[in-house]
Protein backbone atom coordinates (compact mmCIF):
# COMPACT_ATOMS: atom_id res chain seq x y z
CA UNK A 1 0.00 0.00 0.00
CA UNK A 2 1.67 3.42 -0.93
CA UNK A 3 0.32 6.26 1.36
CA UNK A 4 -1.46 9.32 0.14
CA UNK A 5 1.62 11.61 1.42
CA UNK A 6 4.35 9.64 -1.06
CA UNK A 7 1.59 10.45 -3.77
CA UNK A 8 1.07 13.84 -3.21
CA UNK A 9 4.94 14.26 -2.55
CA UNK A 10 5.67 12.95 -5.96
CA UNK A 11 3.02 15.23 -8.01
CA UNK A 12 5.46 18.03 -6.28
CA UNK A 13 8.11 16.54 -7.94
CA UNK A 14 9.92 15.07 -5.25
CA UNK A 15 12.01 12.49 -6.51
CA UNK A 16 13.40 10.88 -3.23
CA UNK A 17 9.86 9.66 -3.01
CA UNK A 18 9.65 8.20 -5.70
CA UNK A 19 12.87 6.20 -5.29
CA UNK A 20 10.38 4.83 -2.16
CA UNK A 21 7.69 3.89 -4.57
CA UNK A 22 9.73 2.26 -6.91
CA UNK A 23 11.52 0.67 -4.04
CA UNK A 24 8.08 -0.82 -2.57
CA UNK A 25 6.21 -1.74 -6.39
CA UNK A 26 9.24 -2.51 -8.33
CA UNK A 27 9.48 -5.88 -7.58
CA UNK A 28 5.97 -6.92 -8.16
CA UNK A 29 6.30 -4.99 -11.71
CA UNK A 30 9.07 -7.22 -12.35
CA UNK A 31 7.83 -10.11 -10.97
CA UNK A 32 4.08 -10.00 -13.69
CA UNK A 33 6.68 -8.92 -16.73
CA UNK A 34 8.66 -11.86 -16.31
CA UNK A 35 6.18 -14.13 -15.69
CA UNK A 36 4.38 -13.14 -18.92
CA UNK A 37 7.35 -12.56 -20.82
CA UNK A 38 10.00 -15.10 -19.55
CA UNK A 39 13.04 -12.82 -20.81
CA UNK A 40 14.73 -11.31 -17.49
CA UNK A 41 16.38 -8.38 -19.37
CA UNK A 42 13.04 -7.60 -21.57
CA UNK A 43 11.41 -7.78 -18.13
CA UNK A 44 13.95 -5.33 -16.50
CA UNK A 45 13.46 -2.87 -19.47
CA UNK A 46 9.36 -3.10 -18.66
CA UNK A 47 10.24 -2.16 -15.14
CA UNK A 48 12.00 1.23 -16.47
CA UNK A 49 9.17 1.88 -18.72
CA UNK A 50 6.46 1.28 -15.82
CA UNK A 51 8.12 3.46 -13.31
CA UNK A 52 8.81 6.54 -15.79
CA UNK A 53 5.05 6.35 -17.01
CA UNK A 54 4.34 6.52 -13.36
CA UNK A 55 6.13 9.12 -12.95
CA UNK A 56 4.84 10.98 -15.65
CA UNK A 57 1.31 10.28 -14.98
CA UNK A 58 1.16 9.88 -11.50
CA UNK A 59 -1.36 13.13 -11.06
CA UNK A 60 -4.14 11.11 -12.58
CA UNK A 61 -4.58 8.90 -9.22
CA UNK A 62 -7.19 9.27 -7.45
CA UNK A 63 -7.16 7.45 -4.14
CA UNK A 64 -4.01 5.38 -3.06
CA UNK A 65 -6.11 2.46 -2.90
CA UNK A 66 -6.23 1.98 -6.50
CA UNK A 67 -2.48 2.94 -6.71
CA UNK A 68 -1.51 -1.10 -7.16
CA UNK A 69 -4.08 -1.90 -9.27
CA UNK A 70 -2.89 1.34 -11.65
CA UNK A 71 0.77 0.65 -11.81
CA UNK A 72 -0.31 -3.14 -12.56
CA UNK A 73 -2.40 -2.00 -15.17
CA UNK A 74 0.20 -0.01 -16.75
CA UNK A 75 3.02 -3.23 -16.43
CA UNK A 76 0.52 -5.49 -18.04
CA UNK A 77 -0.04 -3.18 -21.11
CA UNK A 78 3.76 -2.57 -21.59
CA UNK A 79 3.81 -6.53 -21.61
CA UNK A 80 0.90 -6.92 -23.82
CA UNK A 81 2.07 -4.17 -26.45
CA UNK A 82 5.86 -6.25 -26.09
CA UNK A 83 3.39 -10.02 -26.74
CA UNK A 84 2.08 -8.55 -29.31
CA UNK A 85 5.15 -7.38 -31.17
CA UNK A 86 6.86 -10.71 -30.39
CA UNK A 87 3.88 -12.51 -32.44
CA UNK A 88 3.97 -10.80 -34.95
CA UNK A 89 7.88 -11.44 -35.72
CA UNK A 90 6.92 -15.30 -34.99
CA UNK A 91 10.01 -15.26 -32.29
CA UNK A 92 8.52 -17.65 -30.08
CA UNK A 93 9.02 -21.43 -30.21
CA UNK A 94 8.21 -24.47 -28.13
CA UNK A 95 11.26 -25.51 -26.12
CA UNK A 96 11.78 -28.81 -25.95
CA UNK A 97 14.35 -28.57 -23.09
CA UNK A 98 11.35 -27.05 -20.73
CA UNK A 99 9.61 -29.95 -20.75
CA UNK A 100 12.22 -32.33 -19.58
CA UNK A 101 13.23 -30.25 -16.99
CA UNK A 102 9.45 -29.60 -15.97
CA UNK A 103 9.35 -33.07 -15.74
CA UNK A 104 12.19 -33.91 -13.22
CA UNK A 105 10.82 -31.06 -11.31
CA UNK A 106 7.25 -32.31 -10.88
CA UNK A 107 9.08 -35.93 -10.31
CA UNK A 108 11.36 -34.42 -7.46
CA UNK A 109 9.01 -31.86 -6.12
CA UNK A 110 11.45 -29.18 -5.99
CA UNK A 111 9.99 -25.87 -5.85
CA UNK A 112 11.84 -23.53 -4.07
CA UNK A 113 15.56 -23.41 -5.80
CA UNK A 114 14.29 -22.71 -9.43
CA UNK A 115 16.10 -19.48 -10.60
CA UNK A 116 15.03 -16.89 -13.25
CA UNK A 117 15.92 -18.94 -16.22
CA UNK A 118 14.40 -22.14 -15.23
CA UNK A 119 10.67 -20.17 -14.08
CA UNK A 120 11.11 -18.57 -17.23
CA UNK A 121 11.92 -21.76 -19.29
CA UNK A 122 8.86 -23.97 -17.46
CA UNK A 123 6.39 -20.66 -18.41
CA UNK A 124 7.52 -20.28 -21.77
CA UNK A 125 7.00 -23.82 -22.22
CA UNK A 126 3.44 -24.39 -20.71
CA UNK A 127 2.14 -21.05 -22.03
CA UNK A 128 3.73 -21.17 -25.72
CA UNK A 129 0.57 -21.99 -27.40
CA UNK A 130 -1.26 -19.37 -25.55
CA UNK A 131 -3.62 -16.62 -27.16
CA UNK A 132 -1.97 -13.15 -25.82
CA UNK A 133 -5.23 -13.10 -23.27
CA UNK A 134 -5.19 -16.12 -22.29
CA UNK A 135 -1.28 -16.10 -21.06
CA UNK A 136 -2.12 -12.51 -19.19
CA UNK A 137 -5.23 -14.05 -17.20
CA UNK A 138 -3.67 -17.04 -16.43
CA UNK A 139 -0.19 -15.32 -14.79
CA UNK A 140 -2.66 -12.51 -13.13
CA UNK A 141 -5.07 -15.41 -11.90
CA UNK A 142 -3.16 -18.29 -11.32
CA UNK A 143 0.52 -17.05 -10.69
CA UNK A 144 0.02 -13.49 -8.92
CA UNK A 145 -3.01 -14.75 -7.61
CA UNK A 146 -5.58 -11.47 -8.25
CA UNK A 147 -9.03 -11.49 -7.80
CA UNK A 148 -11.48 -11.70 -10.88
CA UNK A 149 -12.52 -7.76 -10.22
CA UNK A 150 -8.61 -7.12 -9.72
CA UNK A 151 -8.23 -8.67 -13.41
CA UNK A 152 -10.91 -7.01 -14.52
CA UNK A 153 -9.58 -3.41 -12.99
CA UNK A 154 -5.76 -4.46 -14.77
CA UNK A 155 -7.27 -5.93 -17.93
CA UNK A 156 -10.44 -3.85 -18.93
CA UNK A 157 -12.16 -7.96 -19.82
CA UNK A 158 -15.61 -8.24 -18.76
CA UNK A 159 -16.13 -11.32 -15.55
CA UNK A 160 -17.15 -13.59 -18.31
CA UNK A 161 -13.98 -12.87 -20.85
CA UNK A 162 -11.62 -13.71 -18.01
CA UNK A 163 -13.53 -16.86 -16.88
CA UNK A 164 -13.78 -17.89 -20.18
CA UNK A 165 -9.65 -17.03 -21.54
CA UNK A 166 -8.76 -18.68 -17.90
CA UNK A 167 -10.89 -21.69 -18.84
CA UNK A 168 -9.50 -22.21 -22.11
CA UNK A 169 -6.10 -21.72 -21.16
CA UNK A 170 -6.16 -24.70 -18.33
CA UNK A 171 -7.83 -26.85 -20.81
CA UNK A 172 -4.91 -25.72 -23.11
CA UNK A 173 -2.16 -26.48 -20.50
CA UNK A 174 -3.84 -29.11 -19.18
CA UNK A 175 -3.50 -30.92 -22.76
CA UNK A 176 -0.02 -29.77 -23.40
CA UNK A 177 1.16 -31.42 -19.84
CA UNK A 178 -0.94 -34.77 -20.38
CA UNK A 179 0.82 -35.07 -24.38
CA UNK A 180 4.58 -34.23 -22.90
CA UNK A 181 4.53 -35.65 -19.45
CA UNK A 182 3.08 -38.98 -19.91
CA UNK A 183 5.44 -40.93 -18.38
CA UNK A 184 5.21 -39.08 -15.26
CA UNK B 1 -9.48 -35.57 -10.42
CA UNK B 2 -8.00 -36.26 -13.93
CA UNK B 3 -3.96 -36.70 -14.63
CA UNK B 4 -3.67 -33.48 -16.57
CA UNK B 5 -5.70 -31.57 -13.81
CA UNK B 6 -3.38 -32.84 -11.25
CA UNK B 7 -0.16 -32.04 -12.78
CA UNK B 8 -2.01 -28.69 -13.69
CA UNK B 9 -2.08 -28.51 -10.35
CA UNK B 10 1.27 -29.55 -9.53
CA UNK B 11 3.22 -27.23 -12.14
CA UNK B 12 1.28 -24.29 -10.77
CA UNK B 13 2.42 -24.45 -7.18
CA UNK B 14 5.53 -24.42 -8.53
CA UNK B 15 5.60 -21.70 -9.97
CA UNK B 16 4.12 -19.69 -7.93
CA UNK B 17 5.87 -20.54 -5.23
CA UNK B 18 8.95 -19.84 -7.26
CA UNK B 19 9.35 -16.41 -7.15
CA UNK B 20 11.50 -14.42 -9.86
CA UNK B 21 14.77 -12.57 -8.21
CA UNK B 22 14.77 -8.69 -9.49
CA UNK B 23 18.69 -8.41 -9.71
CA UNK B 24 20.13 -5.31 -9.11
CA UNK B 25 17.26 -2.82 -8.88
CA UNK B 26 18.80 -0.44 -7.52
CA UNK B 27 20.41 0.10 -11.23
CA UNK B 28 17.20 0.53 -13.32
CA UNK B 29 16.29 2.67 -10.16
CA UNK B 30 19.36 5.16 -10.81
CA UNK B 31 18.36 4.66 -14.69
CA UNK B 32 15.07 5.64 -13.99
CA UNK B 33 15.77 8.62 -11.65
CA UNK B 34 17.92 9.70 -14.52
CA UNK B 35 15.67 9.12 -17.37
CA UNK B 36 13.73 11.29 -15.43
CA UNK B 37 15.44 14.38 -14.60
CA UNK B 38 16.88 14.24 -18.04
CA UNK B 39 12.94 14.76 -18.83
CA UNK B 40 12.42 17.35 -16.31
CA UNK B 41 15.41 19.21 -17.57
CA UNK B 42 14.30 19.16 -20.98
CA UNK B 43 10.85 20.21 -20.36
CA UNK B 44 11.84 22.78 -18.11
CA UNK B 45 14.22 24.25 -20.94
CA UNK B 46 11.33 24.04 -23.00
CA UNK B 47 9.36 25.88 -20.73
CA UNK B 48 11.59 28.89 -20.11
CA UNK B 49 12.36 29.09 -23.68
CA UNK B 50 8.51 29.94 -24.56
CA UNK B 51 8.45 32.05 -21.54
CA UNK B 52 11.55 33.93 -23.33
CA UNK B 53 9.72 33.85 -26.58
CA UNK B 54 6.26 35.05 -25.44
CA UNK B 55 5.97 36.18 -22.00
CA UNK B 56 5.70 39.53 -22.82
CA UNK B 57 1.87 38.76 -23.28
CA UNK B 58 1.56 38.56 -19.36
CA UNK B 59 2.39 42.44 -19.51
CA UNK B 60 -1.06 43.94 -18.61
CA UNK B 61 -0.35 46.89 -20.72
CA UNK B 62 0.14 44.17 -23.64
CA UNK B 63 -3.36 42.93 -23.01
CA UNK B 64 -5.23 45.73 -22.75
CA UNK B 65 -3.49 46.96 -26.69
CA UNK B 66 -4.85 43.65 -27.54
CA UNK B 67 -8.15 43.64 -26.14
CA UNK B 68 -8.65 46.87 -27.69
CA UNK B 69 -6.93 46.00 -31.37
CA UNK B 70 -9.61 42.72 -30.81
CA UNK B 71 -12.55 45.29 -30.43
CA UNK B 72 -11.84 47.60 -32.75
CA UNK B 73 -11.08 44.36 -35.83
CA UNK B 74 -14.56 43.21 -34.36
CA UNK B 75 -16.58 46.67 -34.91
CA UNK B 76 -15.06 47.02 -38.87
CA UNK B 77 -16.08 43.47 -39.31
CA UNK B 78 -19.49 44.48 -38.14
CA UNK B 79 -19.49 47.61 -40.27
CA UNK B 80 -18.10 45.54 -43.24
CA UNK B 81 -20.92 42.98 -43.29
CA UNK B 82 -23.73 45.90 -42.63
CA UNK B 83 -22.08 47.68 -45.61
CA UNK B 84 -22.15 44.60 -47.67
CA UNK B 85 -26.16 43.63 -46.75
CA UNK B 86 -26.83 47.27 -47.20
CA UNK B 87 -24.79 46.63 -51.09
CA UNK B 88 -26.89 43.61 -51.63
CA UNK B 89 -30.38 45.11 -50.77
CA UNK B 90 -29.58 47.92 -53.44
CA UNK B 91 -28.44 45.72 -56.00
CA UNK B 92 -31.92 43.46 -55.26
CA UNK B 93 -34.19 46.64 -55.84
CA UNK B 94 -31.98 47.26 -59.76
CA UNK B 95 -32.41 44.31 -60.86
CA UNK B 96 -34.01 43.43 -63.95
CA UNK B 97 -35.83 39.67 -64.18
CA UNK B 98 -35.89 37.88 -67.66
CA UNK B 99 -38.02 34.85 -67.28
CA UNK B 100 -36.90 32.65 -70.48
CA UNK B 101 -39.37 30.25 -72.71
CA UNK B 102 -36.30 28.88 -74.22
CA UNK B 103 -32.45 29.68 -74.24
CA UNK B 104 -30.90 32.13 -76.00
CA UNK B 105 -28.84 30.51 -78.96
CA UNK B 106 -28.31 32.63 -81.45
CA UNK B 107 -26.92 36.57 -82.83
CA UNK B 108 -30.66 37.58 -83.24
CA UNK B 109 -31.14 36.62 -79.83
CA UNK B 110 -28.46 38.27 -78.62
CA UNK B 111 -29.38 41.69 -79.79
CA UNK B 112 -32.60 41.21 -78.40
CA UNK B 113 -30.76 41.03 -74.83
CA UNK B 114 -28.67 43.68 -75.63
CA UNK B 115 -31.43 45.76 -76.57
CA UNK B 116 -33.73 45.25 -73.43
CA UNK B 117 -30.56 46.02 -70.85
CA UNK B 118 -30.02 49.10 -72.93
CA UNK B 119 -33.81 50.04 -72.25
CA UNK B 120 -33.41 48.88 -68.51
CA UNK B 121 -30.74 50.70 -68.10
CA UNK B 122 -32.70 53.85 -68.98
CA UNK B 123 -35.04 53.24 -65.89
CA UNK B 124 -34.63 54.30 -62.77
CA UNK B 125 -33.10 52.17 -60.10
CA UNK B 126 -35.82 52.09 -58.24
CA UNK B 127 -38.20 50.51 -60.87
CA UNK B 128 -38.27 46.82 -61.92
CA UNK B 129 -39.42 45.51 -64.86
CA UNK B 130 -40.29 41.54 -65.73
CA UNK B 131 -40.51 40.37 -69.51
CA UNK B 132 -40.64 37.09 -70.88
CA UNK B 133 -39.65 35.97 -74.02
CA UNK B 134 -42.69 36.48 -76.15
CA UNK B 135 -42.80 39.70 -75.50
CA UNK B 136 -39.70 40.56 -76.56
CA UNK B 137 -40.13 39.20 -79.40
CA UNK B 138 -43.41 41.32 -79.73
CA UNK B 139 -41.44 44.23 -78.95
CA UNK B 140 -38.49 43.54 -81.57
CA UNK B 141 -41.25 42.39 -84.66
CA UNK B 142 -42.75 45.90 -83.49
CA UNK B 143 -39.60 48.04 -83.73
CA UNK B 144 -38.05 46.18 -87.05
CA UNK B 145 -41.27 47.21 -88.59
CA UNK B 146 -41.63 50.75 -87.12
CA UNK B 147 -37.97 51.44 -88.94
CA UNK B 148 -38.99 50.08 -92.33
CA UNK B 149 -41.67 51.89 -92.11
CA UNK B 150 -39.69 54.96 -91.11
CA UNK B 151 -37.14 53.74 -94.08
CA UNK B 152 -39.90 53.97 -96.75
CA UNK B 153 -41.43 57.27 -95.52
CA UNK B 154 -38.30 58.94 -95.96
CA UNK B 155 -37.12 57.48 -99.23
CA UNK B 156 -40.61 58.11 -100.26
CA UNK B 157 -39.90 62.04 -98.99
CA UNK B 158 -36.29 62.19 -100.02
CA UNK B 159 -37.57 61.04 -104.14
CA UNK B 160 -40.55 63.66 -104.02
CA UNK B 161 -39.58 67.05 -104.22
CA UNK B 162 -42.70 69.05 -103.49
CA UNK B 163 -43.10 66.39 -100.60
CA UNK B 164 -39.84 67.16 -99.21
CA UNK B 165 -40.11 70.79 -99.30
CA UNK B 166 -43.80 70.43 -97.80
CA UNK B 167 -42.10 68.43 -94.95
CA UNK B 168 -39.36 70.99 -94.75
CA UNK B 169 -41.70 73.81 -94.18
CA UNK B 170 -43.91 71.52 -91.63
CA UNK B 171 -40.78 70.94 -89.24
CA UNK B 172 -39.53 74.36 -89.37
CA UNK B 173 -43.01 75.74 -88.10
CA UNK B 174 -42.79 73.05 -85.54
CA UNK B 175 -39.28 74.16 -84.27
CA UNK B 176 -40.94 77.70 -84.37
CA UNK B 177 -43.86 77.19 -81.92
CA UNK B 178 -41.22 74.92 -80.00
CA UNK B 179 -39.57 78.52 -79.25
CA UNK B 180 -42.62 79.72 -78.61
CA UNK B 181 -43.55 78.21 -75.70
Amino acid sequence: MIEKELIDECRNGNLQNFRKIFERTSPMIFSVAFRMLSNEEIARDIVQETMITVWQKINRIKTPESFKIWIYRIAVNKCYDYLRKRKHDSEVRMNEDGWIFLSNHIKDEVTSDLDNQEIGLIINSLTDKLSIKQKTVFVLSELEEMTNEEIQNVTGMSPTTIKANLYHARRKMEGLLEKYMKDE
Amino acid sequence: MSDGNNKYEKVVKIIRESLPAFPHPELIEDAVIEKIRTKDQFSAGINGLIDTAFGWIYSGWVRRSFIGAALILFAVFVYQQADLLRSVRSLEREVVTITHEQPLLNVRDLERRLTIFKISSKIGPERKIEINESQLKEFMDSYKNLELKYENLNRMIQEDTLLKKYFEKKFEEIEKNKSKI
